[in-house]
């Protein structure tokens, strides 16, 4: 800024020089015209450059020489000599005049350089040091000697005056923010005028602008720097995408969810690279589109709600489950410019929750029904696409084979292909690997890679291979249906098209599902294995068909209680002795298999004895004997009746033990016969005899058991009477049974409560 | 219709004796209480008595059941009689040939006395 040639001081002194040496040649050759014009130049040369106060000063001086040379130019007194004087002295002023002018000119230069320079000062992302430090420079020493920044003038330079001191409030954004404190006097002689306070307050305005942008600047770093530590540092990851959809900020656990080791690396992929990373597809199996993302739609202006996502890493297989959460962030027209999203990892609690639901689903696919064959097949249904493409469920079949019962593949298209497979090339239970080596050793088996070299090794059948191979098999496990006996099956899992290798959660899965369905089929067997033994036994103890005794017509109504029983505790049979036939109809105590039992052995007992000792007395203490030795009281009661033919006719020898006397219907009376005695089983030492009764032609003989006359109706009892009553008239043995039978349906009440047997012997000739 | 539903059974001392009363239908139903009475009757006391007056019907468990509860009796040591019921029972007493092997009387002090059996 100092040019030499502005110096004031070379100014002064040139004009000096000047009216100095212009007064010195006046006194030396009187040529006063000249002279006096010339020192009027004195004060003009130095306004040109100097300081006014200068200029006044040669302009005194050059006044001086005019007023003194006419003493050595004897002018003195002359009006030439006043006008001279005169001319001086308004040249003098004038200069004085320009000098001032000038040199406002230049301070006003100067002020405006100084808030130019004061202007940039804010344009600039310095910190508040850096600033103060500038603004030092820049006013000292031009403007003050002293500049201090602070809050408050300092101590040393607050008793100075205002001619000394100018302090100004420095305010931005509205706050103060301190003060600038600008001092004179302590190197230079320099003064404060008004003018510059008012200036020193505009400056200040500046000052105090690049100070606060200082400030603000360093305050957004910091508090960036601070949002950013504290994102970084979240477990949830946290992405932020722009308008354009792009991300521009990732925090670390963003990175690591997304595969990339770094933001930065995740940051410099293209979306579009980042999302085919990954087969992602929403909890229902349809696939993932990007505007499906709330990310894009609150940029959209749209209100989205999280989304949950299943994400297969199509490289590793890993499946996670993501929610995705996402804000707008607005600008002030309330335009969305980005979008913060919140990603957190929910798999394991996903899976549990999945893991739970399938068990419970399949549960109740296993408790649904008897049918195992079916519930499997289901079961299968259920497993497929969730846990894997493909999945078959295998038991031995009796011949050296493990079958598969059931198979279900995830693309429909396919089932057809996966049965034929399963059927043409089921495993040998006595092949070293594979599923019979499951079966054998009760261990899971789990292959997450199959590369070809393995299939063609393992696989020898060349169809069987293509097959393999046309699946495109990405990993396969087989799991041991287990159940109380021991493994009775295995469960074959296949993931090919979904690439999803099988986890330690899938095989966890997959082994207790192996064990809930073995349980279930095997219960499923043993009962209908129980219900078939039933059923036979049963079907071994119904009475046989009746025989055809010569001279008689015989009818019979057999009808056990209970819905669920062929058999129940009624029983008769008739049987060819050396003496004649023997009929019998007999009653155990109870119902249930206990009785079913008993009435085996009574029946046969009968039978045998009687074939043999062709006497009913002694085929029912046969009876006796037998059953009171055992401990458990099983008592029955007996009716037994031996047809003799005699040359003076048919003679019946009846025997009741305990039981109802059969009844003889003859010419449409009604009357009981039989001699009666003890129940069977009950006394060791009971002892019965016979009645004997002629058979006329014609005459019908009814055995019955309690289960007619016990049978309860509206009005009680049905009751002897009642039986006897249906029975009159009765002629012929068809009838005796159709009239029982009719009588029991419409007195009967409530369902059948005894069992209930009937025997008619009609003589026919 | 009378029976199942109207089927009632209590207990009361007489003496030294437990005398236990069904009263209605004795059957596959109903059987079950008239065990239990007398069991718990055997163990409280040293002598058992059915009083049968009540018993409108009884079935082939019924039945079993008097037979079962007197070999009880020669079991557990303690004794059993029973009270005559209604002419139906007779009947089926006689055709069952329970009359000639059951303690029988016609009058409960008597019975819990223990006084001469039979008829």
């Amino acid at each position: 800024m100092d040019r030499p040639a502005d110096s004031p001081a070379l100014a002064l002194g040139l004009g000096l020089a000047l009216v100095a040496a212009l007064a010195a040649l006046d006194a030396i050759w009187g040529a006063d015209r000249l002279i006096t014009g010339t020192v009027v130049l004195g004060p003009f040369l130095t306004a040109l450059r100097g300081r006014p106060r200068d200029v006044v000063l040669v302009g005194a001086l050059a006044i001086v020489a005019a007023v003194v040379s006419p003493i050595w130019n004897e002018n003195f007194g002359d009006p030439d000599y006043v006008v001279r004087a005169l001319a001086v002295a308004t040249g003098s002023g004038l200069a004085g005049i320009a000098a001032r002018a000038r040199q406002r000119i230049v301070v006003d230069r100067e002020r405006f350089r100084l808030l130019a320079a004061a202007a940039e000062l804010g344009d600039q992302e310095a910190t508040v040091e850096e600033v103060e430090r500038r603004v030092h420079d820049l006013l000292v020493p031009d403007v003050a000697d002293v500049c201090v920044i602070g809050d408050g003038p300092p101590e040393d330079l607050a008793a100075l005056g205002t001619e000394r001191r100018i302090t100004v409030e420095l305010r931005a954004g509205g706050r103060r923010i301190g003060t600038m404190t600008l001092a004179v006097g302590q190197v230079t002689r320099r003064r404060f005028r008004p003018d510059d306070h008012d200036f020193a307050r505009v400056l200040g305005g500046r000052v105090a602008l690049a100070l606060g942008n200082a400030g603000l600047s360093t305050e957004v770093e910091s508090l960036e720097a601070r949002m950013t530590a504290a994102l970084g540092s979240l477990a949830e990851a946290v992405t932020i995408q722009n308008a354009e959809g792009r991300l521009v900020y990732a925090n670390d656990a963003a990175a690591q969810a997304l595969g990339f080791d770094t933001p930065e690396a995740l940051l410099a992929t293209s979306p579009q690279e980042i999302v085919d990373a990954y087969i992602a597809t929403h909890e229902d199996g349809t696939p993932l589109r990007l505007e499906d993302l709330p990310g894009r739609r609150v940029l959209a202006g749209e209100d989205a709600g999280p989304v949950l996502v299943r994400a297969i890493h199509r490289g590793t297989g890993e499946e996670r489950w993501r929610v995705t959460k996402a804000t707008a962030v607005h600008d002030r027209d309330g335009r969305p410019v980005l979008a913060v999203n919140v990603i957190e990892d929910v798999t394991e609690v996903k899976r549990a929750e999945l893991t739970q639901r399938f068990l419970a689903a399949a549960g109740e696919v296993l408790a649904s029904s008897l049918d195992y064959e079916e519930t499997l097949a289901r079961i299968t249904r259920l497993v497929v696409p969730q846990l894997a493409d493909w999945c078959s469920v295998s038991l031995p079949d009796g011949s050296g084979f493990l079958r598969s019962v059931a198979v279900a593949h995830a693309d429909p298209a396919k089932s057809e292909l996966a049965r034929e497979y399963s059927q043409r090339f089921a495993p040998r239970i006595a092949d070293e690997s594979g599923s019979a080596q499951v079966l054998r050793t009760g261990d899971s088996q789990v292959l997450n890679e199959i590369p070809d070299a393995l299939l063609s090794e393992a696989v020898t059948d060349p169809d069987q291979l293509a097959f393999l191979r046309s699946v495109g098999m990405r990993a396969a496990m087989v799991v041991p249906m287990v159940a109380a006996s021991g493994v009775i099956g295995t469960i074959s899992f296949v993931s090919a098209e979904s690439g999803r290798p099988f986890t330690g959660a899938d095989v966890e899965l997959a082994e207790e599902l192996g064990r809930r369905a073995g349980a279930a089929v095997e219960n499923a067997r043993l009962y209908t294995e129980r219900s078939r033994i039933a059923q036979t036994l049963q079907m071994s103890l119904l009475p046989d068909a009746l025989p055809e005794i010569a001279g008689f017509e015989l009818a019979a109504l057999y009808r056990p209680a209970g819905a669920e029983s062929f058999v129940g505790g009624d029983f008769y049979d008739a049987f060819a002795t050396d003496r004649g036939w023997m009929v019998v109809v007999g009653d155990v105590t109870g119902r249930g298999a206990e009785a079913a039992a008993l009435t085996a052995q009574a029946r046969h007992t009968l039978r045998t004895a009687g074939t043999l000792l062709g006497d009913p007395v002694a085929a029912i203490e046969q009876l006796n004997r037998a059953l009171a030795q055992q401990g458990d009281l099983p008592i029955c009661t007996v009716a037994a009746v031996l047809l003799v033919d005699t040359p003076a006719g048919t003679v019946a020898h009846i025997s009741c033990a305990g039981h109802p006397q059969p009844l003889l219907v003859r010419a449409g009376a009604v009357r009981p016969v039989g001699a009666t005695g003890a129940m069977v089983g009950a006394w060791a030492d009971a002892t019965w005899e016979v009645e004997s009764v002629p058979i006329e032609v014609g005459d019908v003989l009814v055995l019955y058991t309690d289960g007619v006359t016990d049978a309860v109706g509206a009005t009680g009892r049905f009751g002897e009477e009642r039986l006897v009553q249906t029975l009159r008239d009765v002629d012929d043995a068809a009838s005796v049974v159709a009239r029982v039978e009719a009588a029991l349906e419409t007195f009967d009440r409530g369902e059948q409560a005894d069992d209930t047997a009937v025997v008619a012997l009609r003589r026919v000739r | 219709m009378s029976g199942k539903n109207d089927f009632s059974i209590s207990s009361r001392r007489e003496g030294e004796a437990l005398v236990v009363v069904p009263a209605g239908e004795v059957d596959l139903v109903t059987v079950d209480q008239v065990r239990t009475h007398v069991r718990e009757a055997a163990h409280e006391a040293p002598r058992v008595v059915l009083d049968l007056r009540q018993v409108t019907f009884m079935d082939s468990s019924a039945l079993r059941l008097l037979v079962e509860a007197q070999q009880l009796a020669e079991q557990d040591g303690f004794s059993f009689a029973v009270v005559r019921g209604p002419a139906s029972l007779e009947r089926l007493f006689e055709v069952t040939g329970l009359d000639g092997r059951l303690e029988l009387h016609d009058d409960p002090a008597q019975a819990a006395d223990g006084g001469p059996a039979g008829r």
